[in-house]
């Protein structure tokens, strides 16, 4: 194959016809494309024009588009309907979860939910069983015809599971219980096959919870909940777990998952309270240069004004060079017209009137 | 025209500010506006409609979560398309590594593709072009199983999407040049399987 980008091979040169056909032809699905540029066009149409053989293959290299045409895939109306409806449906579950763990951190509630998925063969999505359950009963944004519908389908499958279950296959794969499939609440039936000898294979999406208790002294509970904060992908969550994590302060883990939710949580709530939780530790060098890059970078004039008070009143006169290095420059940003900036820069030169150092950049 | 497509794009700016403000209508009428696409994207990509579901439903649900940090430095079309043909990549590289089994299974009245029963219908060919037909599209679908994941993301995106490349480019994180080797190679090996049948 030569290279499609390579003009020089396209040149019409009557002694070198035959590598100018190989040239065009390597060209004539880009061609067809309408990828080629302006000088590739002309060259391959010109050589085309005048060559009876690459007419034939440009006529060949349409058939094979019409063949890859012919197997294009429209989903049906259906198959679209039902995928908007599983959607619409594992937001709903998502929002209702939120409001869940919301509803649970205010009664002052401090147990973590540990989630496992096992079964799953195709899944990419997982929902806490709690939240599939009270979301049953809920139903769907504007569908509260649904609850009854819900409560129902959950005394349904509690009913079939207890009669279907007992025939699953013992022999080999999953051996589920009526007790089991009870005690692990949601469970979806992914995918049924039957082999040739009649053997029932039903591919299960499952998904079960435990709870561990625990106060902010435990180091597993600590734990849990710093990986929440850092890796979970709801906000809802992770905004609660920093404010329980707030509680636990003192520990310098704890300070540095705080520090990093502040500086790289992309939900400004979840770096508010980060940042409200790390007010008493403005004096700790990490706080402060987290504090300068919130007023350095974050998008929400609250948290830059907010960072710049801890900074200024928080401080005292122990403030890191490379804290004064960034208020210098905000003093020196005369170009900055975001809305905060004339605050920013009044408290800044102040603090480093404070600290007596200057107003310009080191 | 233009001022068309300027009123359409400045429309579908305000959705994603009122989407990322919480606004739940405005979200379910972006998914609305581009799920049909995503999910024939994911279907001529992965040619399951169990995958085609997951990827549908997995690239909308990031959509979802990862709105508010949306900046419109890119096209809401390019960062929506970046994020489903991310997960198709990595269910054909999963694939390649699994050695998955064909869409197309045998039963007792012949071969039938799976993607048949949730695809659109087409009008019905006489029975021997119907046989013709039926050999010729199970050697373009191999054909098309033999590109790498890369090839056959860009292909899938410039023959059945009709990006261009340039917009190809930016929607897999490369240079459109990148996006032109790419289909050059991927329509080289689709030549070469299929030259003798057309």
């Amino acid at each position: 194959m030569s290279n499609p980008m390579n003009s020089d091979a396209m040149r019409v040169n009557p002694g070198e016809m035959r590598v100018n056909c190989d040239a065009v032809r390597d060209q004539l699905a880009l061609l067809l494309y309408g990828e080629l540029n302006f000088d590739e066009e002309e060259r391959a149409d010109q050589h085309i024009d005048a060559c009876t053989a690459c007419r034939s293959a440009l006529e060949q290299q349409k058939a094979l588009h019409a063949a890859v045409d012919d197997i294009a895939v429209t989903p049906s109306p259906a198959l679209l309907a039902s995928c908007r409806e599983n959607l619409f449906e594992t937001l709903d579950l998502q929002a209702q979860s939120l409001a869940d763990r919301r509803v649970a951190s205010s009664a002052g509630t401090h147990a973590m939910t540990h989630e496992t998925t096992h079964g799953t063969t195709h899944g990419t999505t997982t929902e806490s069983w709690w939240s599939q359950v009270l979301s049953s009963f809920e139903g769907r944004w504007n569908a509260s015809w649904l609850r009854p519908a819900g409560a129902f389908a959950l005394l349904a499958i509690g009913f079939m599971a207890a009669r279907v279950v007992p025939y699953v296959d013992k022999g080999g794969g999953a051996n589920y219980s009526a007790m089991d499939l009870a005690n692990l609440g949601a469970t979806q039936v992914r995918n049924v096959q039957e082999d040739a000898n009649g053997r029932v294979n039903i591919v299960l999406n499952e998904t079960k919870q435990r709870t561990v208790s625990g106060n902010m002294q435990d180091a597993m509970i600590r734990n849990l909940l710093m990986a929440a904060a850092k890796g979970s992908s709801d906000p809802g969550l992770r905004a609660e777990t920093v404010t329980i994590l707030v509680n636990g302060a003192v520990s310098s883990d704890v300070r540095d998952a705080l520090v990093f939710a502040l500086e790289n949580d992309q939900n400004t709530v979840v770096r508010w309270r980060a940042m409200e939780g790390l007010k008493s530790y403005a004096h700790d060098p990490s706080v402060q240069t987290a504090l300068a890059s919130v007023l350095q970078h974050d998008v929400n004039p609250g948290m830059r004004t907010q960072a710049i008070d801890l900074l200024t009143s928080g401080t005292g006169s122990a403030m890191d060079r490379q804290v004064i290095g960034v208020l210098q420059e905000m003093v020196s940003r005369e170009d900055d017209t975001r809305e905060d900036n004339t605050y920013i820069r009044q408290r800044a030169q102040r603090m480093l009137e404070a600290v007596k150092a200057s107003a310009g950049v080191y | 025209m233009r001022v068309a497509n300027y009123q359409a794009h400045a429309d579908e700016n305000a959705l994603i500010r009122a989407a990322q403000g919480g606004d739940g209508v405005a979200f379910e009428q972006l998914v609305r506006s581009y799920d049909q696409s995503i999910l024939r994207l994911a279907m001529n990509m992965l040619r399951s409609p169990e995958d085609a579901r997951d990827v549908y439903q997995e690239t909308f649900l990031r959509v979802y979560r990862n709105l508010n940090n949306f900046r419109f430095d890119c096209s809401f079309h390019t960062w929506i398309y970046r994020i489903a043909t991310n997960l198709c990549l990595d269910q054909l590289r999963k694939r390649k590594v699994r050695k998955e089994e064909s869409p197309v299974v045998m039963t007792p009245d012949g071969a039938v593709d799976r993607l048949d029963s949730v695809a659109e219908q087409r009008p019905d060919l006489d029975p021997q072009k119907q046989l013709l037909s039926g050999q010729i599209r199970r050697r373009v679908k191999a054909a098309l199983a033999e590109l790498s994941p890369r090839e056959r993301t860009v292909f899938e995106l410039r023959h059945y999407e009709g990006l261009r490349l340039r917009n190809i480019g930016e929607t897999l994180g490369t240079t459109e040049e990148a996006a032109k080797n790419c289909l050059f190679r991927a329509t080289q090996k689709m030549r070469l399987a299929l030259g003798d049948l057309v």
